[in-house]
């Protein structure tokens, strides 16, 4: 199946910007001697509020697939296209901004800074840079994902469950067109992962895309497709 | 705004492994102290010499050249002297030795024959005559060692003198330090010319151009005269004791390196154990240039810490130092004393950013993708 079939709900209108494009999107790195191909002319689209799952054995590329889609790394040709916008060639200082204000991120491990709390662990992308802290956002998300008792919890003061959540408030505060998710229930328990991915679910509601990349099969019973990577290729 | 989330993260940062941060703002401290409290302590003691030397960086002593022959200076050279120079007092004195008695007791002195011992001189007891024509006054030795005083009667070489005064303690040598000399009227003291010419000016730059001038003016076809600038002692003794102020401080600076090196060590390590941490902040938004401020606001933190509390126990030092020994308040509270401390305190700042530079540009440049690959 060519996963550039996208499901029939967004395609008829022509203003319906894909919150992702990719084209011919190709990464070669080199290893030693050799030449490594991670990706291989991968084309891919994603709807605003679909929640994807691109599914691979170790090896296929889903890492690699993850930064380039997570704008931390640049495909050796191709394009990439969040909301339209070109990422390809732009100064560090640029892309990073670009990551801020499209990209939202959920890591298996978490990653909160264990010094902080959960509300400012959540606040954290938006206290450099211009504007205020939106702490009041980062209450509301805590809130929505259930949290709203353990807003001044350090991380060691929460579960693994709570803290994937408070990282995916983290990763909301900005307002992101895209989600991404590294193995989101990696380290969770069945229940704990369903309400990370029942969560996960809720955002697609708001029109932001998630796109998990992940070995758990549980996840695709929340997803509206899945995108299977082997050998860098789509398959 | 900008400043103060770096500042938030930073301090956070910093507690999170408090005693590694306190030893390492340790360090920075004693290197403050090291360096404020040898540089404070060398420009004690330099103080300390320049006021017990006085005022005799400002006065020039002329004397015949007795090498060539020449043994005294005359009346014509004495009028010489006084064209050429401007600024400064002209005092020639006619020398000799002499038992000074008075009642039992006797010492054996200086006998210095001036016209006007006031120029040059300030009394203890009683009154300096503009012109010494008659009666004699004692240097503060002489009276002490006499138990005379103002009003007493002394024999001098079979002629007896009236004491009209006592002159003030001089902690100086040469002419000018008269504790062991009594002052007599020109006319009583023997000789045809002059032993020396004392010449002293107000400002330590007329003394020095009024010993050139003399020097061109009596020596222009013959060496006849010697001319000694006191200033040349004093000028010595400032060069050793800068000599030793430079030497103090540079000790002082190796213990500021060694902390250095030790804030380095910390921030170095404190990057690598965050390096995912920092490759998150990164992946959510956050610039390489606003990680870069953080891990220096850091080390500056660490720096600023150690710097102030170095100073204040400096502070406490140097209160030690006074009331430990003799150093009198007025040399402990001089100014020059502020810079020592000031220059420490920078410099602690200074050395603390200076080792954070590295780490931070370290962790800023790290590419989010390596960090977060496990």
């Amino acid at each position: 199946m060519d996963a550039t079939e996208t499901p029939q709900s967004a395609t008829t209108d022509p203003e319906s910007v894909p919150a992702l494009a990719l084209d011919g999107v190709t990464k070669r790195y080199e290893s030693g001697a050799e030449t490594v191909v991670a990706l291989d002319d991968v084309d891919l689209r994603v709807e605003r509020g679909e929640f994807v799952t691109i599914m691979g054995p170790s090896g296929s590329g889903k890492s690699t697939m993850l930064n380039v889609l997570g704008l931390l790394d640049e495909p050796t040709t191709g394009t990439v296209r969040i909301d339209g916008q070109l990422t390809g060639n732009l100064a560090d200082d640029r892309r990073t901004t670009m990551r801020k204000e499209l990209l939202g991120f959920v890591f298996q491990d978490f990653y909160l800074l264990p010094t902080l709390s959960a509300v400012e662990n959540v606040t954290l992308p938006t206290i450099f840079g211009d504007g205020p802290p939106r702490r009041e956002r980062a209450i509301d998300l805590l809130e929505r994902v259930g949290l709203g008792d353990r807003l001044d919890h350090t991380p060691t003061e929460l579960s693994g469950g709570q803290q994937q959540r408070v990282a995916i408030a983290r990763a909301l505060i900005n307002e992101p067109r895209i989600l991404l998710a590294d193995e989101p229930t990696g380290n969770l328990d069945v229940d704990t992962s369903r309400q990370v991915l029942d969560e996960l679910s809720a955002i697609t509601e708001d029109g932001v895309s998630v796109i998990a990349v992940t070995h758990d099969e549980l996840v695709t019973d929340y997803t509206d497709r899945t995108v299977e990577l082997f050998d860098g290729r789509v398959r | 705004m900008v400043k103060f989330p770096a500042i938030f993260v930073a301090r956070r940062n910093l507690s999170r492994n408090r005693l590694r941060s306190i030893l390492a703002g340790l360090g920075i401290l004693i290197a403050v102290v090291a360096i404020a409290a040898l540089g404070i302590f060398g420009n004690v003691l330099s103080l300390g010499a320049a006021d017990a030397l006085g005022d005799i960086g400002n006065e020039v002593v002329v004397t015949p050249n007795a090498d060539e022959g020449y043994e005294a200076i005359s009346q014509r050279q004495v009028q010489s002297i006084e064209r050429v120079t401007d600024e400064v007092t002209v005092a020639p004195i006619k020398t000799q030795r002499g038992l000074v008695t008075r009642g039992t007791a006797s010492t054996a002195s200086q006998l210095y024959g001036i016209e006007d011992p006031a120029a040059i001189y300030e009394a203890a007891e009683g009154r300096l005559p503009d012109r010494h024509t008659q009666g004699a006054i004692l240097g503060s030795s002489v009276a002490e060692q006499l138990e005379a005083g103002e009003g007493n009667v002394v024999t001098i070489e079979d002629t007896t003198y009236r004491v009209i005064a006592v002159l003030e303690p001089v902690e100086s040598f040469g002419p000018l330090s008269a504790d062991d000399a009594v002052l007599l009227p020109e006319s009583a003291v023997g000789g045809s010319g002059y032993e020396q010419v004392v010449l002293r000016g107000e400002e330590a730059g007329a003394t020095s151009g009024a010993a050139e001038a003399v020097r061109g003016e009596l020596n222009a076809r013959e060496e006849r005269i010697d001319v000694f600038e006191l200033s040349e002692i004093t000028d010595e003794i400032d060069e050793f004791f800068s000599l030793l102020q430079s030497f103090l401080l540079g000790i002082g600076s190796i213990s500021l390196v060694i902390a250095g090196v030790s804030i380095l060590n910390v921030m170095l390590m404190s990057t690598v154990e965050r390096r995912e941490e920092i490759g998150v902040m990164r992946a959510v938004g956050v610039k390489k240039g606003e990680v870069l401020r953080m891990m220096l606001i850091e080390a500056g933190l660490l720096g600023l810490v150690g710097a102030v509390g170095g100073v204040v126990v400096s502070i406490l030092l140097a209160a030690g130092l006074y009331l430990g020994t003799t150093v009198g308040l007025d040399i402990l509270l001089d100014p020059t004393n502020l810079f020592y401390l000031g220059l420490a305190f920078t410099f602690g700042i200074a050395v603390s950013l200076l080792s954070g530079l590295y780490p931070a540009w370290k962790a800023a440049s790290e590419r989010p993708v390596d960090a977060l690959r496990d």
